[in-house]
């Protein structure tokens, strides 16, 4: 039997002799991003090492913290059109506020995150899905049964939310104070009402009357349920999805994020770790302060 | 137009933790054998693949992006046999790997050995308890096979995979520290237990507060690197938390991806074939002859064999012998037939189960370091290490808190008084999301009539072929099981904890295929002591065509209350020794 050294730990030398052809240059880029990562306590900036434990107080982030994740050009929407964004946006942002503790999914790409899940129509939540027919409603233990695609329901989703609010309010769901917005989407989470048909879609008078909704599976409980799973995933995936924009989800709860290596951490019971947030563009070697100098 | 390929000598169905660990026997002791590998997915590894990556919740964890794509194959369900079965559209009670290493590319490295008895669980317990103390309608039955038997094979998978741990029985001597309920073992672990997150810690002092015996849970993730018997590396673990569902980024968690595959690869023996779906395995009835696939291009191909190893994973070895016609179907009104039999799962791991939480406003867990299989375990209620006289149930679990990481998506765990969304839940996951553990009991799931798989009448895979159905549900036996162990057993530890919050869950539904609980499937192919009762006998060897061998969990009888991969690795091995010492001498059915 092999008796395990205690003392071998370095992580970079583990990968290249775990491999019995390791690509040099690789090697050698690992061993820079690997010993970036290690030493980042120590050789941080001060600015890009707020301990997370202080970080949890102040979540906004410093102007070399953001210039991280700032994307390179203009960003746009690819999917949504500009009204269905208005209205995601509003709604994601009572799910999510922006409030004392920091941005919410309103403020932080959450809308562009779902816009780009919904390019070539979209795979599920879950992944890529199923699509074959007959699609027959199935009791709750069954799954999802729709027949729509993400696009469609997400489509479907955001006209019967305007067009409760214009039933119930005769304005626009974006143009509703927070508290009927918060109503509605309650209302939604209960089952509230039953179904996005007849009646209830409908637009301002001035352009016309919209067809209902052909897919049954797509009640208000089930694109709830659906938003609030985008909207939660948006705000707490890594950055490079457009989403959780300057890392802020994670210094709210204190995630630090892409780490490759606690090893010298995980035995420090109780104490808050105080190394960097690192997004995957910074593993990846985008922008990263803490690789770059 | 079909192609038909030259004539080999062993032919791998699915390439992953099982067959994996044969074929890499088969190429260091019989080196005169010709092995091809069918695989449905693509070859991926630490390099190119895992390295510097997967710290990706979203692409793996949520969007699935190592697992089976749905779109081309999938599965159906129903509770019962009175609901139309349909289709899981989408991610999933459990998820099926896709690709060279199967699911033990994405698997968290949690690696047990099953309790002795549990190997004979049927007469163990009428031996107990008398014959009317089983449900009547479980169908649990012995392995046919002994822990004693299999136990040096248990050995050398834990040395290929260098799993850390601490033993608790060496040769019938009881080690401090470790498992005392713990079949005996030859040997201790190969390596000492990983460094254990400050949240299993906590568990663990609990545990002794309440008079239990917790011991390290045994990890395939290492503490220090390792070099395994075949002179394969293994990276030391480095606790970024991103072991479940994703590719280890250190070649630290072991899997056949950094063992035994391109180990084997080495001997220039074994040709690999990705993006290959096998649909059918040929044969004459008694003898396998080779099977039919779809290579890359869609390219239908006929490939011929002296000897097929069907090693797909539970789900997929099953549908290819019904689709073939290889024995005969399970039938649940007359009990006939064992091809589909005994569809197991795991009780209640993650929803469901007997489950618990616990909040501190005074402690940082930092939970986003860990590992796979990082924390403790206590063992007195598993299985029949506990006294079932007098209770509404048989069967048990492992309980355990594990620290895997906490991703926060999927993994942000606040109070039950937390509403869903809003500020208020906004505040609640800035205060608790670090201060919190989750510990649960990994449940037996035993064996029912009524549960089984068969072909589905209706839905189809992308080649045309009936999909595989599932029909299961929990029974009264499991619910209390799960109720008794959360109030008797959960409760007082979650209590011991002294939190400012605490939920303590013992409620098991109708089983719902939507929410993600275990990977743990089982059965469909199972071994036994007779063609009456089994599949495969104790070596996978099909009962009545022994050229065709079928491994994997697809041979549990039923499932015990610990994860199932070491098991199967115990298996493969049993089942490579006998191919070389036994069958490739003397070709035929195995005594």
């Amino acid at each position: 039997m092999t008796t395990p050294d205690p003392q071998e730990t370095p992580m970079v030398r583990n990968d290249a002799q775990a491999s019995s052809a390791v690509p040099s240059q690789r090697l050698h880029r690992r061993r820079l991003i690997g010993a970036g990562a290690a030493g980042a306590v120590g050789v941080a900036t001060a600015a890009a090492s707020i301990p997370i434990a202080l970080a949890q107080q102040s979540a906004t982030p410093t102007a070399a913290e953001a210039s991280h994740a700032q994307p390179a050009g203009p960003v746009g929407y690819t999917t949504l059109s500009p009204f269905q964004a208005k209205v995601l946006t509003a709604a994601v942002g009572r799910l999510i506020p922006t409030d004392e503790l920091g941005p919410g999914a309103d403020q932080t790409g959450v809308v562009f995150f779902i816009d780009r899940q919904l390019v070539n129509k979209g795979n599920g939540l879950r992944g890529v899905a199923y699509r074959q027919g007959p699609f027959t409603p199935g009791a709750p233990t069954q799954g999802d049964q729709s027949f729509s695609t993400v696009e469609e329901q997400f489509r479907i989703g955001i006209l019967g939310l305007e067009s409760l609010a214009q039933q119930l309010h005769g304005a626009g769901f974006a143009d509703l104070t927070p508290e009927q917005q918060d109503a509605i989407l309650a209302d939604l989470e209960q089952g509230k009402p039953e179904t996005f048909g007849g009646d209830e879609l409908t637009s301002p008078p001035t352009q016309g009357v919209v067809p209902p909704a052909v897919d049954p599976a797509i009640t208000p409980k089930a694109f709830f349920e659906l938003l609030l799973g985008y909207t939660q995933a948006g705000y707490f995936a890594d950055p490079i999805y457009l989403g959780n924009t300057d890392m802020a989800s994670w210094r709210l709860i204190g995630f630090p994020g892409a780490h490759m290596d606690y090893a010298e951490h995980i035995l420090e019971y109780g104490v808050p770790y105080t190394g960097p947030y690192m997004s995957l563009a910074q593993t990846q070697g985008f922008g990263g302060k803490e690789h770059a100098e | 137009m079909t192609t038909t390929l030259p004539h080999i000598d062993v032919l791998f169905v699915g390439l992953g933790h099982a067959g994996g660990a044969i074929a890499n026997e088969l190429t260091k002791r019989a080196s005169h054998l010709k092995i091809v590998a069918l695989e449905r997915g693509p070859y991926r590894a630490t390099y190119p693949d895992f390295i510097e990556d997967h710290f990706d919740e979203w692409r793996y964890n949520v969007q699935s992006g190592l697992m089976q794509d749905l779109s081309r194959n999938t599965v159906t369900f129903r509770n019962d046999a009175a609901m139309t079965a349909l289709p899981m559209r989408q991610y999933g009670a459990f998820m099926p790997g896709n690709g060279v290493g199967g699911a033990a590319v994405h698997w968290n490295g949690v690696s047990w050995r099953y309790l002795p008895y549990f190997f004979e669980y049927r007469s163990h317990l009428e031996a107990r308890y008398g014959k009317s103390f089983l449900p009547k309608d479980t169908t649990i039955q012995d392995w046919g096979i002994t822990y004693d038997e299999l136990e040096p094979y248990y050995t050398q998978y834990e040395q290929m995979y260098g799993i850390a741990g601490k033993a608790g029985n060496i040769n019938g001597t009881i080690q401090p520290g470790g498992n005392p309920f713990e079949g005996w073992r030859s040997s201790d672990y190969p390596q000492a237990p990983v460094k254990i997150a400050y949240g299993g810690t906590l568990f663990a002092d609990a545990c002794e507060t309440v008079g239990f015996s917790p011991f390290p849970q045994p990890s395939a993730n290492r503490p220090a690197r390792y070099t395994n018997p075949d002179g394969m590396v293994l990276g030391a673990c480095n606790y970024c938390g991103f072991c479940e569902r994703v590719g280890c980024h250190a070649g630290a968690k072991a899997s056949p991806m950094v063992t035994t595959i391109p180990h084997a690869l080495k001997s220039g023996q074994l040709e690999i074939r990705q993006l290959s779906t096998v649909t059918r395995i040929l044969h004459d009835g008694t003898k396998a002859t080779g099977v039919r696939y779809y290579d890359g291009a869609g390219q239908e191909v006929e490939q011929t064999a002296d000897l097929v190893i069907l090693s797909a994973w539970t789900l997929e070895n099953t549908r290819l012998l019904l689709l073939s016609e290889i024995g005969t179907p399970y039938d649940p009104e007359t009990g006939k037939g064992n091809v589909g039999k005994n569809y197991t799962y795991q009780t209640g791991a993650v929803v469901g189960g007997a489950t618990a939480s616990v909040w501190w406003e005074d402690k940082i867990l930092n939970r986003f370091m860990g590992s796979g299989s990082n924390g403790y375990s206590i063992d007195e209620f598993n299985s029949d290490n506990f006294d079932h006289a007098d209770l509404d149930f048989f069967g048990g679990g492992n309980i355990a808190c594990n620290n895997s990481g906490a991703r926060p998506i999927q993994m942000l765990q606040l109070p039950p008084d937390t509403p869903r969304w809003g500020s208020e839940w906004k505040q609640a996951a800035q205060k608790w999301y670090n201060r919190s553990i989750f510990f649960t009991m990994q449940g037996e799931s035993p064996a029912y009539r009524q549960n089984y798989m068969d072909l589905d009448p209706t839905y189809k895979d992308i080649f045309g072929n009936p999909l595989l159905r599932i029909t299961f549900n929990w029974t009264d036996n499991e619910r209390n099981m799960v109720k008794w162990v959360a109030d008797t057993v959960l409760q007082p530890i979650a209590d011991a904890m002294n939190g400012n919050k605490q939920k303590v869950s013992g409620v098991l539904t109708d089983f719902n295929i939507s929410p993600y609980q275990s990977t743990h499937v089982q059965g469909g192919a199972i071994m036994g002591a007779s063609p009456e009762s089994s599949v495969v006998n104790k070596y996978g060897q099909v009962w009545g065509m022994p050229n065709l061998f079928v491994v994997g969990a697809s041979s549990f009888p039923q499932n015990g209350g610990y994860n199932p991969t070491g098991t199967v690795g115990a298996l493969a091995y049993h089942t490579a020794d006998a191919l070389i010492t036994k069958y490739l001498p003397s070709p035929g059915m195995l005594a």
